[in-house]
């Protein structure tokens, strides 16, 4: 027992758990726009035809999001999945008995999902996908290593695979850390001389500049977009896909939380209220203590 | 016909002697400051719980937790402010506590002859602390589950008595719902009626002896001719209408936080919390919420666990001890010595180290400062101890300063 | 401490200006307080117009769909039946259906957009017993023209839901809003319109 919470209370905790996610690759911003309706609008057909057939928003009904997105009755008949009525919420196609036998878990309810991970951990992952063979779908994701999701939306993005600069950098990064280890092996060894010592001393030192060095490179390469190669071109342009991630983004933050943009809405006319109440406030209080002043 | 109304009341009810013992001929100190307002704002605060609480619980289900308070946010009409307020409440009403707090400490308000409204203060604050806890788990996110699953775990630290304790509290042998079910009766009924009942006794025992003032002088024993106080004027209406200023400015920041940023960036709620608890899942990243970063800060100084549990007791056992611990017989700062000063600005430092250090990861150097910090915090009481025989005071003025 | 001098006007107009705009302030308040009563998304949903397809249902028949919580009732009409309505004119007390209990596309003479097509609450305007069909004439007493009888305290409608007079109810049975489309053979309950 007593090992057991030590562990809790000292191993776990605590990055900035404001930061939420932590940096990820690539580390782009999604920008997600909350008044932009026909960005969510578009994001709300892609999750219908891409993600729905999955993952379920148990918590999101069809007609807040008709009513929220200025949607007729008839564009919002047709983001409904099958039978479903307009008040219902919006469940996956897929059941959930079927669902744990292709995939060995049930995929994730995705209706708060954008203010779990953050809004750009979401952006990026989708646009993450890489072919790797040692994989079941053969596909891998850089924001969320061995992944257990096949890439759907493949047929707008195509395929890709990291690219030789990556690939590169994440080899000198493999190969210092391993050598790293085999000296730091040579150091435990206490037969080894003073002299071995030294010298293997100086070169970790030196491997892990290098390292480190490298590391700085992968971020560079995430910023400049060089991180995948396209190998299969799909529908869409890399620029119109990431576009069609936000939208899809913005779709999935709106949501995981649909009464942002009111919110600000009644916010500000609560604060001019209120300072209008402040201001009478300020001359009443000033009034009354004119009586204590005179003294 | 008020008139009559009135004394046909009177005849009954104490109505008008309340009135004006309380308000209209309760004679507070003219020099309040503005670490003055926060008693009222802790009273507001309260009302705004008890308020938005009654009306969660009428949306809120202990048997499907999570969906319920979805259900609030999405379903039920405005259901979201409702929760908002209740959920920045939890926080504001910390804030304002530790600055309420914090001016007892500055002005020597928990002197002789307050030594009961402190110590009936710290039972509101432990309360308000046990409250704060059970409510957390109640929206059954990721965060409400293993929070509350180490800081039960901790009872399980006490020698012998320990694993059967934690099995008794939970109600069974994980964390589950009915452990919640009776957080759940916990936070809506027991503690709230135990807190209001403590909140009255705590201004019952302020109006018998008076409230004390910045200058830290007793205008009761300055009176004129009719056994006014000099330096007194009645509460109301002067301090109604100071602290509807002051109600009006908290509100302003409380509501901005409310409609622009109910999440205060992840530390009033937490992102892990909108996951669904699971219990086979540990998130990666555990804190507690800010308010109970500073004691859990000094539950981790200490390498055994039992050992952190007995100095994070002790950190608040202590609290209730200052009216003693202090000696010194001049109350307010204005008049203690600089040695006093000195000691007071590295707790507050330390105190706020304490709290920063429980959000962010444990490292050989934040261990060793989160040690270093709780033990200056003892440090700080039983130095008060002894501070008299050094400390030089100025002379305490007769009357209240007033510009 | 002295209240010479004190511009009680002033002072006055402050007390009632704060007042006043404090009040809209604590109404404002009241307002989510208010609102979050009204019935919910869910409940809306589950209260959400109900389909019913009535190709297959004979005369005299009746079927029974459920719209917030509320049993509906579908009874086709014949021409006798009709003629039984018609006759029943002097036995009810409220022949011209003036109380607001239908939508006005049903204020008519067969409370109905249809004529055959019956659509009524299955509930007594009494105390909201479930009134029985008793279809037939002389099914419930000799003198009966048909229409609905009501085992609690004995109310009775005729075949338009309309309550006879003298009996413990004293309004027609409720018509609720509804569609009917005639080539489909789909009524939609609770959902406004008409025809």
């Amino acid at each position: 027992m007593k090992k057991l919470i030590t562990a809790i209370l000292f191993l776990l905790p605590v990055a900035a758990i404001a930061a939420g996610g932590g940096t990820t690759y690539p580390n782009d911003k999604a920008n997600v726009n909350y008044g932009d309706k026909a960005s969510i609008q578009n994001g709300a057909k892609l999750f219908v035809n891409y993600c729905q057939g999955c993952h379920s928003m148990e918590y999101v009904r069809y007609s807040r999001i008709a009513q929220d997105l200025d949607l007729t009755e008839e564009q919002a008949s047709e983001l409904i999945l099958g039978e479903g009525k307009l008040g219902d919420t919006m469940d996956k196609a897929m059941d959930n008995d079927l669902a744990e036998k292709w995939f060995g878990v049930n995929p994730l309810d995705l209706s708060l999902v954008a203010r779990v991970r953050g809004n750009d951990w979401v952006y990026n992952y989708l646009r993450a996908f890489y072919l790797d063979d040692a994989r079941p779908y053969g596909v891998n994701n850089t924001v969320f290593p061995s992944v257990g999701m096949p890439h759907v939306l493949s047929d707008l993005q195509g395929l890709q695979r990291k690219s030789d600069e990556l690939l590169a950098v994440e080899d000198t990064i493999a190969s210092g850390k391993a050598r790293i280890e085999e000296l730091k092996a040579t150091l435990k060894n206490s037969e080894a001389s003073a002299e071995a010592v030294a010298k293997a001393e100086e070169e970790i030192a030196l491997i892990e500049e290098e390292v480190h060095d490298a590391e700085l490179e992968v971020t560079k390469i995430a910023r400049e977009g060089n991180m995948f190669t396209i190998v299969e071109e799909g529908e869409m342009t890399p620029e119109e896909y990431d576009h069609a991630m936000r939208d899809l983004v913005a779709f999935m933050a709106y949501t995981a939380n649909p009464v942002k943009l009111k919110s600000k809405a009644i916010g500000l006319w609560t604060l001019l209220f209120l300072l209008i109440l402040l201001v009478l406030a300020y001359f009443l209080k000033k009034e009354f203590w004119k009586d204590i002043k005179k003294k | 016909m008020f008139k009559s109304f009135m004394s046909w009341l009177d005849a009954r009810f104490p109505a008008t002697k309340v009135w004006n013992e309380h308000l209209a001929e309760y004679y507070a100190p003219k020099n309040f400051n503005f670490w003055y307002f926060f008693g009222s704002l802790a009273l507001l605060v309260l009302v705004n719980q008890l308020l938005t609480g009654i009306w969660l619980t009428m949306f809120y289900s202990p048997s499907e937790p999570f969906a319920s308070v979805e259900y609030i946010m999405r379903d039920v009409d405005m259901g979201w402010i409702i929760r908002y307020l209740h959920s920045t409440g939890a926080s504001a009403f910390f804030v304002v506590v530790y600055l309420h707090m914090f001016r007892g400490i500055i002005y020597g308000s928990y002197k002789k002859p307050r030594e009961l409204v402190w110590i009936f203060g710290m039972i509101i604050f432990v309360l308000l602390m046990a409250e704060a806890f059970m409510g957390y788990l109640l929206p059954w996110g990721q965060m409400s589950f293993w929070g509350a699953q180490v800081i039960i775990n901790l009872f399980g630290t006490i020698p012998v008595i320990g694993p059967d304790l934690v099995e008794w509290i939970r109600g069974d042998f994980t964390l589950s719902l009915a452990s919640l079910n009776r957080f759940f009766a916990l936070h809506v009924v027991a503690v709230p009626l135990a807190l209001v009942a403590m909140v009255f006794l705590h201004i019952v025992a302020l109006h018998k002896v008076g409230s004390n003032n910045p200058d830290g002088v007793e205008i009761k024993e300055k009176k004129d001719e009719n056994g006014i106080p000099l330096d007194g004027i009645p509460f109301h209406p002067y301090y109604t209408v100071k602290d509807i200023v002051g109600v009006v400015v908290f509100l302003m920041i409380f509501l901005s936080i409310v409609f622009f940023a109910p999440d205060f960036g992840g530390y009033f709620l937490e992102r892990p919390n909108f996951e669904p608890a699971n219990p086979l899942k540990t998130p990666p990243h555990i804190a507690p919420v800010w308010y109970f970063t500073p004691f859990y800060t000094m539950l981790r100084a200490v390498p055994d666990p039992f050992g952190g549990f007995v100095v994070m007791a002790l950190a608040i056992v202590i609290l209730f001890l200052l009216p003693w611990l202090d000696r010194q017989k001049v109350k307010s700062i204005r008049y203690r010595g600089t040695s006093f000063k000195v000691l007071l600005f590295f707790f507050v430092v330390s105190f706020i180290i304490l709290g920063v250090l429980g959000v962010i990861a444990v490292t050989p150097t934040t261990a060793l400062l989160g040690q270093i910090c709780t033990a200056y915090y003892f440090f700080f009481f039983i130095a008060l101890w002894f501070l008299p025989k050094f400390e030089k005071t100025k002379p305490v003025p007769e009357r209240v300063t007033d510009k | 401490m002295s209240n010479q001098g004190v511009n009680k006007g002033r002072r006055n107009l402050l007390i009632g200006a704060t007042s006043a705009v404090g009040a809209v302030g604590v109404i404002g308040a009241a307002v989510p307080f208010v609102r979050s009563w009204a019935p919910s998304a869910k409940a809306q949903s589950a209260g959400a117009p109900v389909e019913q397809e009535y190709s297959k249902l004979e005369v005299g028949q009746q079927i029974t769909v459920e719209w917030r919580g509320k049993p509906v009732w579908i009874i086709r009409r014949d021409q006798k039946m009709l003629g039984s309505i018609s006759n029943s004119e002097e036995k009810v007390a409220d022949p011209n259906s003036e109380a607001d209990q239908q939508p006005a596309y049903c204020k008519n003479e067969f409370r109905s957009i249809e004529p055959e097509i019956f659509v009524a609450v299955g509930l007594c305007t009494h105390l909201g017993c479930s009134p029985t069909l008793y279809a037939e004439a002389g099914s419930l007493e000799n003198d009966w023209l048909g229409g609905f009888y009501c085992p609690c305290h004995g109310s009775k409608f005729d075949l338009a839901g309309r309550v006879y007079a003298g009996v413990p109810a004293n309004a027609n049975l409720e018509v609720p809003p509804y569609t009917i489309d005639t080539a489909s053979k789909v009524i939609v309950v609770g959902e406004d319109g008409g025809a």
